[in-house]
């Protein structure tokens, strides 16, 4: 196998690092700093609706310490990335949903974008790998 | 002519009553503590979840501490003829009056039509 550099897959630990920092902001605004910024902005009133706002700086705390201590290219950080896709993307559709498109709801979006992008590029990876992948692969592909 | 007019009064007419005798229903009013400092905390006065998005909310500061003459508690705003407004859409609450410090002792007030009643505080 050919052994990778330094640098290899820089741009997948970058965008974790990035989601690491943007849960935690979340879950730090969410819990501490604004704890009721759901009840109170009626922008955010469809997030309100599904769970109080700390409850989300929670899910967003766990999320972030998920990314934060797993083994890269595991699969318990496949599943955190998962969740931090979601949870970004549903934020999107929930607070869009109410408001239109503005700013924030394209740096959500963004952030959503990013996160399901990193899921996706190691679980291939992880996926391609599987033993009952490629046997399913070559019964399907098998010719006569 | 006469007897358009006449139509148009008596069709406007009901409405018109009502709306001048139904009186202004006084909804409660809870204060959602935000941005939360290391001294204090702005306090975001609005309507109780059960209240319709038409109610109107009345509220005042009493303080705890201080007293006028006689031993009446001192409210920065007088109680029948100066409260503030709190609405589904906002309030008129000064920012200088919703930031409140821990250690400072004010409660909030709101009018349900007849007494003064504390505010919950979440």
């Amino acid at each position: 196998m050919k052994r990778l550099g330094p640098l290899a897959y820089w741009d997948l630990y970058t965008v974790r690092f990035i989601l690491i920092c943007v849960h935690s902001a979340f879950a730090f605004i969410c819990l501490f700093l604004r704890p009721y910024l759901f009840e109170i902005v009626h922008g955010y009133a469809a997030m309100a609706a599904l769970m109080p706002t700390r409850w989300w700086g929670l899910c967003a705390a766990l999320v972030a310490i998920c990314l934060l201590v797993t083994r890269r290219w595991a699969v318990p950080q496949m599943l955190a990335q998962l969740c931090s896709g979601l949870l970004l993307t549903m934020t999107t559709i929930a607070v869009s949903a109410t408001t239109g498109p503005n700013l924030s709801t394209m740096a959500y979006g963004l952030y959503g974008a990013l996160s399901l992008w990193a899921f996706y590029r190691v679980f291939s990876v992880w996926l391609y790998g599987l033993k009952l992948f490629q046997r399913l692969q070559n019964r399907i592909h098998r010719r006569g | 002519m006469l007897k358009t007019f006449l139509a148009l009064l008596l069709l406007a007419a009901p409405s018109l009553a009502t709306a001048a005798i139904s009186p202004p229903v006084y909804c409660r009013i809870v204060i959602y503590t935000d941005y939360n400092a290391g001294v204090g905390f702005f306090a975001v006065p609005q309507l109780a979840p059960e209240c319709d998005r038409a109610a109107i909310g009345r509220l005042r500061k009493s303080s705890t501490l201080n007293t006028k003459a006689r031993g009446a508690k001192f409210q920065p705003v007088r109680p029948v003829v100066g409260a503030w407004t709190v609405t589904y859409l906002g309030d008129d609450v000064p920012n200088s009056e919703q930031f409140m410090y821990w250690f400072s002792s004010w409660e909030w007030q709101w009018y349900d039509g007849k007494k003064w009643l504390p505010v919950e505080v979440l």
